[in-house]
């Protein structure tokens, strides 16, 4: 069974990994929207994005996504995910005690 | 004014609020949340304490538990019917009792040997910590038979309704007269439902009430801590946290929680070198503020056109002709002029300034990299207390050299590099000061530390700029046209501050900020000393003078001309007025026009 985000892959721009990885904004906003790609904040690009198993980040003097490769921002991303996790999880708990 | 708040500010207020309505919830949400993710510093404090008051408070309780706690083995038989189940207590035995758990594994090793099986069970029960271990089993049977039976009645059925055997939800139905069930009204089951959320509410208050960690005690604690950023930290401020959110209920304070640490991470991600999509930090107050002056600068760039425009024909027919009409030419309106200090009415008082300005440079002296983060939008002439302005300026400097191989910012290198500016700028911190500094506790965030420092900036700028703007007003001798120019290069020197505090400037505003700043607003004028002119000469070569400086400021202002015409602009300036300007003031650059473009200088 394929990978819904292999299904969902529509645009053809960037997704080869071996060509120069790079996505434009739009194309990581419409991943987004397809839920091929998950923003790490709510208003989504050109915040940081998981997208295939990796973060990509949108540079502060650039344009477009690329993988993140720096280990501190890694570090970051996947702290602030984590974090985040847990309270939306506590947000999402029904009861008093229920996210335990 | 009343203050006007982000809705980052509003969420953190509102989490405080609640927390200190219900201290209780603060364990889940500081599982997830820290003091450190709050941008402002009050507030985090706030959190901290009430987050350490209820985790002591828990500790002691959970210790006196332990303390109260035994572990019972035991066999009994239970006396179980439709609707019951009741321990028998003929047949109840006790093996083992212990103020040591009694694991799982224990349990099954017993069950073993004693070929009782699942009859043999084992529980916690309270005894007394006061119970002695000889006494231990005895005081476990009776704890035992003390507990509670399973009764259906009250635990299953509860309030529900039970009619020819079947049992109706006491939320839909109600009996009727004729012994049967009837749904209930529309109104009854408001009724209920009102009934029901007020004791859910009450039960969350019961529940998340932690004894002795009131706001009272809060705030007592927060006096008795000697950190800074306390200031701030008052019992009005206390209940105005509590205010601002209602009684929290549900998952709205974990939500609350969502928003600050959202916040937390934009800033943590921006910082990172990463892009976030929304500006991580929105300022309404500043916002008003510039829109306000924004709308002054327009009034006085139409009013500054139209004077141009009528005393550009000089005769009194021509004057009175143009536009068809009886010209009067509008006073500058002082609500324009004072507008901008109403707005910032929610300007740091002196001691949060001082206090912000101290954690600026604490920031830098611990964390060198910081100086990165500001120097695009604090200038050294921001800071109100100047030898902390030169000790950032020194940062500046240092930090820059270091990008080429220098060495990094410290106290060493800032004190270093502070005594080298002591000629043009002025003495810096004291290396004793700076030691003090670095080794104080930093107030939250940088960013937000900032901020202050450069609202305290604008504050100052905006009523200086009014002030120099009134005087001009009210001065007899000026002309309309040097009044209106007056203001505007004053609004435009806030304008520039206020684009570096929202990061919005090009790096030539930035320039000209700087410039506007090292100067922010000229000095009011001197009278002028006319004589040897007739009035109606002197009053004529204002007039030009108006028109000609008018023009040298737009050319500075949009940078629309080249550097050559307004070089010819500034010669036909002094060439046919310096003497009457040059004696009106003293301070009218005569030195090339590229000074005047960086700097607007004093204007008549």
């Amino acid at each position: 069974m394929k990978k819904q985000g292999e299904e969902l892959n529509m645009d053809n721009t960037t997704t080869n990994h071996s060509t120069a990885e790079i996505i434009a904004q739009q194309d990581m906003a419409r991943r987004v929207a397809a839920g091929t790609a998950l923003p790490l904040l709510p208003e989504g690009v050109p915040g940081p994005v998981q997208h295939a198993e990796r973060w990509w980040a949108v540079q502060t003097a650039e344009q477009d996504y690329r993988p993140v490769v720096d280990p501190e921002q890694l570090a970051l991303l996947n702290r602030s995910a984590a974090m985040l996790a847990r309270i939306r999880a506590a947000t999402l708990a029904g009861l008093p005690g229920g996210d335990r | 004014m009343a203050d006007p708040i982000t809705p980052l500010e509003l969420s953190e207020r509102a989490l405080v609020g609640g927390l200190l309505w219900q201290p209780g919830r603060v364990t889940r949400i500081a599982r997830s949340l820290d003091p450190e993710h709050f941008r402002t510093p009050a507030n985090g404090a706030v959190f901290r304490h009430v987050r350490d008051m209820v985790a002591e408070v828990t500790r002691a309780q959970d210790g006196e538990t332990r303390a109260n706690q035994a572990w019972v083995m035991y066999y009994a038989q239970l006396d179980v019917g439709r609707r019951h189940a009741r321990l028998i207590p003929e047949s109840l035995e006790v093996f083992r009792a212990s103020r040591q758990e009694i694991t799982t594994e224990q349990l099954d090793a017993a069950r073993e040997r004693t070929g009782l099986g699942a009859d043999l069970q084992a529980h916690t029960v309270e005894v007394p910590a006061t119970v002695a271990d000889a006494d231990l089993a005895a005081a476990a049977a009776d704890a035992l038979l003390a507990q509670p039976d399973f009764d259906f009645e009250a635990e299953v059925i509860g309030d529900d309704i039970v009619v020819g055997g079947i049992v109706y939800s006491a939320d839909e139905y109600t009996y009727d007269r004729e012994g049967d069930v009837r749904p209930l009204t529309a109104d009854e089951r408001d009724v209920r439902n009102a009934q029901q959320a007020q004791e859910a509410a009450e039960d969350e208050a019961r529940l998340y009430t932690v004894p002795g960690v009131t706001p009272k005690a809060v705030l007592a604690r927060i006096m008795a801590s000697t950190e800074l950023g306390d200031q701030s930290l008052t019992a009005p401020y206390l209940h105005t946290l509590m205010h601002t959110a209602p009684v929290p209920h549900g998952r709205q304070l974990e939500s609350y929680a969502l928003f600050v640490a959202e916040a937390a991470v934009r800033r943590d991600v921006e910082r990172g070198g990463m892009r976030v999509a929304q500006a991580t930090e929105a300022n309404p107050e500043l916002v008003a503020l510039m829109a306000a002056v924004d709308t002054a600068v327009d009034q006085i760039d139409a009013l500054q056109q139209r004077w141009r425009a009528v005393t550009g024909d000089r005769t009194l027919t021509g004057v009175l002709d143009a536009g068809g009409g009886p010209i009067t030419v509008p006073r500058v309106d002082p609500d324009s002029i004072t507008v901008g200090l109403d707005l910032f009415a929610p300007a740091p008082d002196e001691r949060t300034l001082a206090a912000a300005q101290d954690s600026v440079l604490a920031h830098l002296l611990v964390e060198p990299a910081a100086v990165a983060r500001l120097v695009d939008r604090l200038l050294p002439e921001d800071f109100a207390d100047p030898e902390l302005g030169n000790a950032y300026r020194a940062a500046i400097e240092v930090h820059t050299a270091a990008r080429t191989g220098g060495p990094l910012v410290d106290v060493v290198t800032v004190a270093w590099e502070q005594q080298r500016h002591v000629a043009q700028h002025g003495p810096g911190a004291a290396p004793e000061r700076l030691l003090a500094l670095r080794d104080s506790t930093v107030l939250g965030d940088l960013g937000y530390v900032a901020d202050v420092v450069m609202r305290g900036a604008l504050s100052r700028l905006t009523a200086q700029a009014a002030t120099a703007v009134q005087q001009a007003a009210q001065h007899p001798g000026l002309q309309p046209g040097d009044v209106l120019h007056t203001a505007r290069m004053a609004y435009t020197a806030v304008r520039a501050t206020a684009d570096r505090m929202t990061g919005q400037a090009s790096t030539a505003s930035r320039m000209s900020g700087f410039a506007a700043l090292a100067d922010p607003v000229p000095a009011a004028p001197a009278p002028p000393a006319a004589a040897g002119r007739t009035t109606a000469q002197v009053l004529d070569l204002r007039t030009r003078a108006a028109a000609f400086r008018a023009t040298v400021s737009a050319t500075a202002g949009t940078d629309t001309r080249t550097t050559d015409q307004v070089a010819d602009l500034a010669s036909r300036l002094r060439g046919d007025m310096a003497a009457d300007v040059g004696r009106v003031t003293p301070g009218w650059p005569t030195n090339d026009a590229a000074d005047r473009l960086s700097d607007p200088g004093p204007d008549l």
